[in-house]
């Protein structure tokens, strides 16, 4: 498995296909890496043999080995869901399920190749690292993170902050006795699969009583093409502690189509309380299929701030298991549907201890050919008595093409539960804009406006620079809304 | 024995020519069995829309088809009426029995078996039996699954119900569906209603207390243009009856279609009132009052397809749930991107009485069209301990209270449904449920009362 696939021979008439697809992703989206020069990479299509060498590779202990395996067994067991979006166009035999793009971990901005800087660049990370607003990053070049600083400060507070396979290596204690606790391997077939050839990601533990009083950030980003990005990240804020960590998605655009199933494992145990952030803005043609779930034990607090603007399919329904009395789950989620594009975006709340709350705020937004679906549930079991959840699902279609769904479900089997659920489905309509345009905003202005102001709620629950960038992302999707 | 899992073409066949059924009608059969030799049973891990009941764990389709009845039934709640009402009684899987007052009769209503009918009224039955089932479903869901197909194949008692054009009925047209022996029962309706008729057909669904039967029923009604129809079901089986039951509705240019399901009885019943809203200005009411106790699970589908322009619809459903019992809500209200000026609502609430009750809720919405107002809403909570405090403190003694404040939930749902008999009807059987409760056991919610304290 150690073949690298810029070794295969390549005919003229590929090179040239791949010459021409270069320039036509140059010339319409700006920049693109060359993408050559793979470290490692362990081929198309996925086989027992390719785990092994994937975890062979990262020179893993044997139990992980074992678990990927098992894993692997697990995804090939389980069937494709049959709800949700429409997945039949995967095309698991073509995607290259590890990548590597370096050997070493970069320490300084300096030290990272000139092209995977460039486009850090872009993406304005050593601006940000600059101006402080982020503690620390952990930027995520394909599938082994090359660039990692923590802030000292944090350090001195007993923080880690790691890329997952160091924190595997490094905190194998912590590691082990967390890994896999939230999410089983066998939880379903894209959580089996990451669990199979995860790769990057984010291994954070905050100590007890630890407060991070400024934002964890990590990028990520796809850039081969048929590349699956598998990468785990993995929360333990210890009792009492606060971390906000904020997840953001790039991609630039390829002409076929890629995977992306990351797994996202939190544990907040009592009285702490993390915020975790992400805004996913994959490009057209990446299916994201991830697995997002926290525990939260005794009055502790888990929220989740979900933006889905890109992609060609979302499927991700981040989930708070409430197992501690007094328990409180969030999630704030914010879709965006243009052209092609189906967000099947929710929440899971389990109510699995007395007076434990949650809610649910989801604003969904759908245009052209785009179509929305809230998918959500909220789940009482017996004995969470006290229960109270409240669910409000908005969507804005802004034509007549697109499409919305709201899929909410509720299980109750607690007789003193109180739920609420509520929906509505609106549209920007004439005498908004005919009252807007009368005070002189034309009519694109007064839709983005409409539409700014329509997921405000969850905006301003953002990071600054995330809030503006989110303004930013859909004010470009908005371009000729009205047509 | 036949068995739901055994029939064959040659006894299907025969049972039509026996039935002296017009040949379109054994071919249509014919075609059904076809189709249902395609289809496996429904797999409630892998089909959506059955994941809400474990057909493999709670329905039994090995079970020997019941086709002769004989014609003692109880009575139907509309005989304290004092109306003279048309009657079809089926009794476990024949149809025994057709009474029709002859003023209906000369006001050209029918209500006929519905073999007899494939050949009298051809015209009406041929183009309308089983086209709703075979429809194409736009949205969320399938084609028609075995449970359908095999009672379009095999049914075996049939009613046939017309009402002609311009023709209103104040009293109602009543089908008794009775089972006494355990089996399989097959029972089919078809009512059409021409353009501008208005009518009510009160469905009744009974049993012996100890039948254990699987009673697999299909539905179909045509509202014409700017018809007024009422379907009222009501389910008061005994214990051990499992139900099937799709119940649904075409309704045309500016009908007005209300549809009020009344089920407190069986095992297990899953029941899909459907309607397609496929004229423009349609209006359907999806009403829907249960009570479930230990042991029952009710599983209820409201479905509205909004497929013409300008059409409202309203889903009401309000259940209570005490006992081991489980029910489902699943609705579902597709509007398709031609039905421009859509108005619809979707409401469930449930109140758990004691523990070890379980009530799922999942409303959905699917919108292909911006132009329109929706809107859905859930609750699930239990008795107010407000409103308890409140009406005890009006020297209302606490079971009287609790019992005032159950019968008021469920009152909502009749507010303005002036049928005659029907608010009576349900209410009695509410209130039996009531009186046999342990309502020591009833849970209380305190949390208003908090809330009040606070302010």
């Amino acid at each position: 498995m150690s073949q690298t696939e810029i070794d295969l021979p390549v005919s003229d008439a590929r090179r040239n296909q791949q010459a021409v697809a270069q320039d036509l992703a140059e010339y319409k989206f700006g920049w693109s890496d060359r993408d050559d020069g793979y470290a490692f990479t362990s081929g198309r299509g996925l086989t027992a043999e390719g785990v092994a060498a994937i975890s062979e590779r990262k020179g893993e202990p044997t139990w992980m080995r074992d678990l990927r395996l098992r894993a692997f067994q697990a995804y090939e067991r389980r069937p494709m869901p049959n709800w949700g979006a429409d997945l039949s166009d995967i095309a698991f035999d073509d995607i290259f399920y590890y990548v590597e793009a370096s050997e070493k971990q970069a320490n300084t901005w300096e030290e990272l190749p000139p092209e995977i800087l460039q486009t850090y660049e872009k993406l304005g990370i050593p601006q940000a690292e600059r101006e402080r607003l982020i503690a620390g990053v952990a930027a995520q070049y394909e599938s082994t993170v090359l660039y990692h600083k923590v802030r000292e400060d944090l350090e001195e507070q007993g923080v880690i902050f790691l890329d997952t396979d160091a924190g595997l290596q490094e905190h194998e204690d912590i590691f082990r006795e967390h890994f896999a606790t939230v999410i089983p391997p066998n939880d379903n077939k894209f959580a089996a699969l990451n669990t199979a050839v995860w790769s990057g990601g984010s291994f954070i533990v905050i100590p007890e009583g630890v407060k991070v009083d400024i934002p964890l950030q990590a990028y990520f980003r796809i850039n081969k093409q048929n590349m699956g990005q598998f990468e785990r990240t993995l929360i333990i804020a210890e009792p009492g502690s606060y971390v906000h960590y904020v997840e953001g998605c790039t991609a630039p655009i390829y002409s076929s189509d890629s995977l992306h199933s990351a797994v996202v494992e939190i544990i907040v145990k009592e009285g702490a309380r993390v915020r975790y952030t992400t805004i996913q803005n994959w490009s057209n043609n990446v299916y994201n299929l991830v697995t997002k779930r926290a525990v939260a034990e005794k009055n502790a607090t888990m929220e989740w701030i979900d933006g889905n603007i890109g992609s060609k399919v979302t499927m991700k329904y981040p989930a708070v298991w409430l197992t501690g009395e007094g328990a409180k789950g969030e999630v704030l989620s914010v879709a965006y549907a243009n052209d092609g594009q189906h967000q099947d975006a929710g929440a899971k709340m389990v109510h699995a201890a007395p007076y434990t709350t949650s809610n649910i705020l989801s604003k969904s937004i759908s245009k052209g050919t785009g179509r929305t679906s809230y998918r959500g549930l909220v789940q009482i079991n017996d004995g969470a008595h006290h229960a109270r959840s409240a669910v409000k699902c908005d969507a804005l279609m802004l034509d007549d093409t697109s499409r919305t769904d709201t899929y909410p479900y509720m299980e109750i089997e607690q007789e003193d539960a109180t739920i609420e659920h509520e929906a509505t489905v609106s549209k920007v309509s004439e005498d908004q804009l005919f009252y807007m345009q009368s005070r002189g905003i034309d009519e694109d202005e007064a839709t983005a406006m409409i539409v700014r102001g329509f997921i405000e709620p969850i905006a301003r629950e953002l990071p600054m620079e995330y809030s503006v960038e989110l303004n930013r992302l859909i004010a470009l999707e908005m371009e000729g809304a009205i047509g | 024995m036949t068995t739901l899992t055994t029939l064959t073409e040659e006894a299907l066949a025969g049972a039509s020519d026996a039935a002296a059924e017009p040949s379109w009608l054994r071919d249509r059969r014919l075609a059904a069995y076809k189709r249902m030799l395609d289809q496996a049973w429904p797999d409630s891990r892998a089909d959506e829309f059955w994941r809400s009941t474990p057909f493999a764990q709670r329905i039994d389709v090995e079970r020997e088809l019941v086709t002769s009845g004989a014609v003692d039934t109880p009575a139907s709640f509309t005989a304290d009426l004092d109306v003279e009402v048309a009657v079809a009684r089926i009794v476990d899987g024949a149809l025994v029995e057709v009474t029709v007052p002859s003023s209906l009769v000369e006001l050209g209503v029918v209500v006929a078996d519905l073999s007899d009918a494939a050949r009298d009224h051809a015209d009406l039955v041929e183009p309308a039996l089983g086209s709703l089932t075979s429809s194409d479903r736009e949205g969320t869901g399938g084609d028609a699954d075995r449970t359908v197909t095999v009672n379009d194949a095999a049914w075996t008692a049939g009613v046939f119900i017309s009402v002609p054009p311009e023709v209103e009925l104040d009293v109602p047209i009543v089908v008794q569906v009775h089972a006494t022996v355990g089996g399989a029962h097959l029972p089919r309706v078809l009512a059409v209603l021409g353009h501008h008729a208005r009518a009510s057909v009160y469905l009744e669904h009974t049993s012996d207390a100890d039948t254990d039967a699987l009673v697999d029923e299909v539905v179909e009604v045509i509202a014409n243009d700017a018809a007024q129809l009422d379907v009222v079901s009501f389910q008061r089986w005994g214990n051990h009856v499992d139900h099937l039951a799709l119940q649904k509705v075409q309704a045309h240019r500016d009908s007005r279609v209300r549809h009020l399901s009344v089920t407190v009885g069986g095992r297990t019943v899953r029941f899909l009132p459907e309607t397609d809203l496929v004229g423009p200005g349609a209006e359907t009411r999806p009403l829907g009052v249960y009570f479930a106790d230990e042991g029952q699970w009710f599983d209820l589908q409201p479905y509205v397809r909004h497929l013409a322009p300008r059409a409202t619809s309203d889903v009401l459903f309000k259940g209570a749930l005490q006992g081991h019992s489980r029910t489902v809500f699943r609705g579902n209200i597709f509007v398709h991107k031609d039905a421009v000026g859509t108005d619809t609502d979707e409401n469930n609430k449930s109140l758990i009485l004691t523990e070890g009750a379980r009530a799922d809720a999942t409303p959905f919405l699917e919108i292909e069209c911006s132009d329109i107002v929706a809107g859905h809403g859930s609750a699930t909570g239990q008795i107010d301990a407000l409103q308890l405090y409140y009406l005890t403190s009006r020297g209302i003694p606490r079971e009287e209270a609790l019992r005032l404040i159950v019968t008021g939930f469920f009152r909502e749902v009749f507010a303005d449904v002036a049928l005659p008999g029907v608010e009576a009807a349900a209410l009695t059987e509410i209130d039996e449920r009531i009186a046999a409760a342990d309502l020591s056991r009833f849970q209380v919610n305190d949390a208003s009362l908090k809330d009040h304290h606070d302010e």
